[in-house]
């Protein structure tokens, strides 16, 4: 008896262990799919938006302008993607290289193309985009409400799943395009009144 | 006789076109070559197109599938946009595939034709089937036969296979055409292949978003084939981007298609490659649409990718074909300017140079043969022949002067003889009546005198008769009536003429014996030689022998006598008329016979001369020509 006993209790326990582990690691493992996948929307942002100098689109194959240009992404506080952008550097985006820094403060920005904002900013959210203003800058956070107080693209979760917000009025005033594949994806939001 | 004037002209003539033939072959090579380039190229353009057109096809096709997949599970109000671009992609495909069968109707083998009627039937399925999914969008979402949308599926990717299997088939024949252009169709293959297996990866992944579900055993399984054959597809066009000429532009195209195809596929891949298939029910922190989204975009970088492949392979037959339209041009140019100078050359040679001269030619024959002497007309009179023409002209003027003058001259000494034979005659006459008057009044010496003066007026008479003869050399024997002896009867002859003397040997050679030569005057010169041979002879025996060669263009007689010898001072002397080397009262001639000798031969056109020495005979030799 004891020995059915034992075996039963092995069993169940490692059932319990195995369910426990499985359970942790389908959890936790969760948010890093999320940060993945939103790496992934990262790059298509870079290949889809227009910027003044960067002359055309990724669709055309007027290439020759682009060829060797540097595609700055400036990085503020935190990384939002856990580093899953960093495979990207040394890439190509419409052709130009791109690269990533991470800096501490908005003043460092000058060279950038695009500023990802992490959400731990949204104290001096104001601050920043007040900076970034009038720049030819694609801003992107996964703060919430970001789009709404005049940011470009955010990134965050509503019902478990990853949506995509971009302000098309931030956009236009920073003299920025982006390629109507992607707005098809992305909820459109307007500045909020008295942003 | 044989003219020779045709042998110029037609040597020039045949020089000619010979060089024209030999430049027309060499030129003409390069113009076939040229054409044979220009047609592979055609060839190789239209599968090009072939190749593009089903390519295209196989783009809306995945296209129209994918947009079929995810109306399936959208309000037919919000599929409203899908709908339509799945009916355009439907159309596109329809229109490419029958663009791409009409261009390949001329150019089919059996095992083309075998997979294009495969195509095709599977093509006629697959609108059943889009009938039927039509259908079934009618219906709410809830109330949809997801059977049908999977039966759909599995024949809209069963064309697509077919297609691309189809396209392996028919791009063997012109992948040995061009190198470069065969390499790009091996990386549309490939680059096509991985689009599609995207296109199945994203589809599946779409799939089980919509449905919150985790994959099947058998989903897992499909994807990760899909993964290992995308993983493949990759590196080898990892390859082909190695090769800077095939690459080239393609390179930065291609590295972002495959950043974008990783950055969205690999963010997703650990949400199924999970070995957990006892939950239904799913929790993804993706939604399908935006999922659609996104993959989308990866694989329409991959076909953007492609239809810059089928752009650049386009622009590279493109350049062949012009290339081997210009070389053709160019080719056909030089033919033609060949073909042109080629017959300038003939005309030049023909009107310029071979018809003056076979005038020429013609005109001197005939001056030769009948005395008579038209200037042709040539067009370019100031050209060599031209020049030489009017040479000739004057020559011609100044031998018909000769001629006159020749002429006046035998007829004065035809006069002079004639006229003068009369008083010889009277004083022959007169001396023998002088004589019978006399009778015997006449001193013996003064009968003695008599004698000799009538002996004188004989010599006189008989000199005046070897004049005449002399005079009337030039005129020409006609070729008609002379016949044509061996040269045995022509010497048996001259014997018979000749009376030899006892002790006197005439030796013929065999050459001569064996000649064939026209019997006048030639008859004359040999009897004159011989006769004048025995004649001066000093001895009681005596030989004579005479003999001939052939060479080319004349026969060379010799007559070869073991007389007395001439000494070398009278070795001209002896041709001259009248010219004996004795008084001629002792003198057993009156010195006529080498002189018409003489004449004969070069009013015939050969030449004599004599080899002797004092006490060692004589050697004469003649040239006849032929």
């Amino acid at each position: 008896m004891w020995i059915k006993w034992i075996v039963k209790s092995v069993v169940i326990g490692i059932l319990a262990v195995y369910t426990c582990l499985y359970a942790w690691a389908d959890d936790s493992s969760l948010p890093l799919y999320e940060q993945k996948i939103k790496a992934g929307l990262v790059y298509n942002l870079l290949k889809y938006t227009e910027w003044p100098r960067l002359s055309t689109t990724a669709d055309t194959q007027n290439t020759d302008n682009r060829a060797g240009e540097t595609l700055h992404i400036c990085v503020l506080g935190d990384d939002p993607f856990d580093g899953y952008l960093s495979p990207l550097a040394g890439r190509t985006a419409q052709q130009a290289i791109i690269s990533i820094a991470h800096v501490t403060q908005i003043q460092q920005t000058g060279g950038c193309k695009v500023v990802i904002i992490h959400r731990s900013q949204e104290f001096q959210l104001p601050q920043l985009l007040s900076f970034l203003q009038g720049k030819n800058i694609l801003t992107i956070s996964d703060m919430t409400q970001f789009a709404e107080h005049g940011g470009m693209v955010e990134l965050t979760r509503q019902n478990e799943k990853i949506s995509l917000h971009i302000n098309t009025e931030s956009l236009n005033s920073a003299r920025l395009a982006i390629d109507e594949r992607m707005l098809k994806l992305a909820k459109i939001i307007s500045n909020k009144k008295g942003v | 006789m044989k003219t020779p004037q045709l042998t110029i002209r037609m040597t020039l003539l045949v020089i000619v076109a010979g060089l024209n033939f030999l430049i027309a072959v060499l030129v003409g090579h390069r113009v076939y070559k040229s054409w044979q380039h220009y047609q592979q190229a055609e060839l190789l353009k239209s599968g090009a197109a072939v190749i593009n057109s089903l390519y295209i096809a196989n783009q809306n096709l995945s296209q129209a599938r994918a947009a079929t997949l995810s109306t399936m599970y959208l309000a037919p109000e919000v599929a409203e946009p899908i709908i339509q671009d799945m009916l355009k992609s439907r159309e596109a495909s329809n229109s490419a595939l029958d663009s791409a069968i009409t261009a390949m109707q001329h150019q089919n083998s059996a095992d083309v034709n075998t997979a294009a009627i495969k195509m095709q039937r599977k093509h006629q399925q697959l609108h059943k089937r889009r009938d039927e999914v039509d259908a079934e969008l009618m219906k709410p979402v809830a109330m949809r036969n997801q059977d049908i949308t999977n039966k759909f599926y599995e024949e809209n990717t069963g064309l697509i296979d077919e297609i691309q299997g189809f396209i392996l088939i028919y791009s063997r024949a012109y992948q040995g055409l061009d190198y470069a252009v065969s390499q790009h169709v091996i990386f549309e293959y490939f680059v096509w292949e991985l689009a599609e297996y995207s296109g199945e990866e994203y589809a599946i992944i779409g799939q089980l978003l919509a449905e919150n579900k985790y994959p099947s055993p058998a989903q897992n399984e499909k994807l990760i084939s899909l993964r290992e054959r995308i993983e493949y597809g990759w590196g080898i066009l990892r390859k082909f981007s190695l090769n800077e000429e095939l690459a080239g532009q393609l390179f930065p195209l291609m590295e972002e298609a495959k950043t974008q195809y990783f950055f969205t596929f690999d963010q997703v891949r650990d949400l199924f490659y999970r070995n957990y298939t006892f939950e239904t029910e799913a929790s993804y922190p993706i939604d399908s649409e935006l999922w659609l989204g996104i993959s989308a975009q990866a694989v329409d970088s991959l076909l953007m990718l492609q239809n810059a492949i089928l752009n650049d392979t386009q622009q590279r037959v493109n350049k062949i074909e012009n290339d081997a339209r210009r070389e053709i041009f160019f080719s056909a140019l030089i033919f033609l300017s060949a073909v042109l100078i080629s017959i300038y050359c003939w005309v030049i040679i023909a009107f310029r140079v071979a018809r003056p001269v076979n005038l020429l030619v013609n005109a001197l024959y005939k001056a030769t043969q009948e005395n008579i002497f038209d200037i042709p007309k040539v067009a370019y009179q100031y050209s060599e022949i031209g020049k030489l023409l009017s040479v000739l002209e004057v020559f011609q003027r100044n031998a018909n002067k000769m001629k006159q003058s020749n002429d006046e001259l035998e007829r004065f000494a035809f006069i002079a003889a004639h006229d003068l034979k009369s008083p010889l005659r009277a004083v022959d006459n007169l001396s023998q009546w002088l004589e019978e008057d006399l009778g015997e009044q006449l001193p013996e010496a003064s009968k003695k005198h008599m004698d000799e003066l009538r002996k004188r007026v004989r010599l006189m008479d008989k000199m005046l008769d070897d004049t005449l003869e002399y005079a009337r050399i030039d005129s020409k024997i006609d070729s008609h009536i002379n016949v044509v002896v061996s040269g045995k009867v022509l010497m048996d002859e001259i014997v018979e003429l000749l009376a030899l003397p006892p002790n006197f040997t005439l030796k013929v050679g065999t050459t001569l014996a064996h000649l064939h030569v026209q019997k006048l005057p030639l008859q004359q010169v040999m009897f004159n030689l011989v006769n004048n041979a025995i004649k001066h002879h000093d001895k009681a025996r005596g030989t004579i022998e005479v003999d001939a060669s052939e060479k080319a263009t004349e026969f060379v007689f010799f007559v070869r006598d073991d007389g007395p010898g001439i000494d070398a001072q009278y070795h001209k002397k002896i041709f001259e008329m009248f010219q004996t080397l004795q008084p001629k009262d002792k003198n057993k001639g009156r010195g006529m016979g080498l002189a018409m000798v003489r004449k004969i031969i070069t009013a015939n056109g050969g030449t004599i001369k004599i080899e002797s020495t004092i006490g060692q005979g004589s050697l004469f030799q003649f040239t006849w020509p032929k």
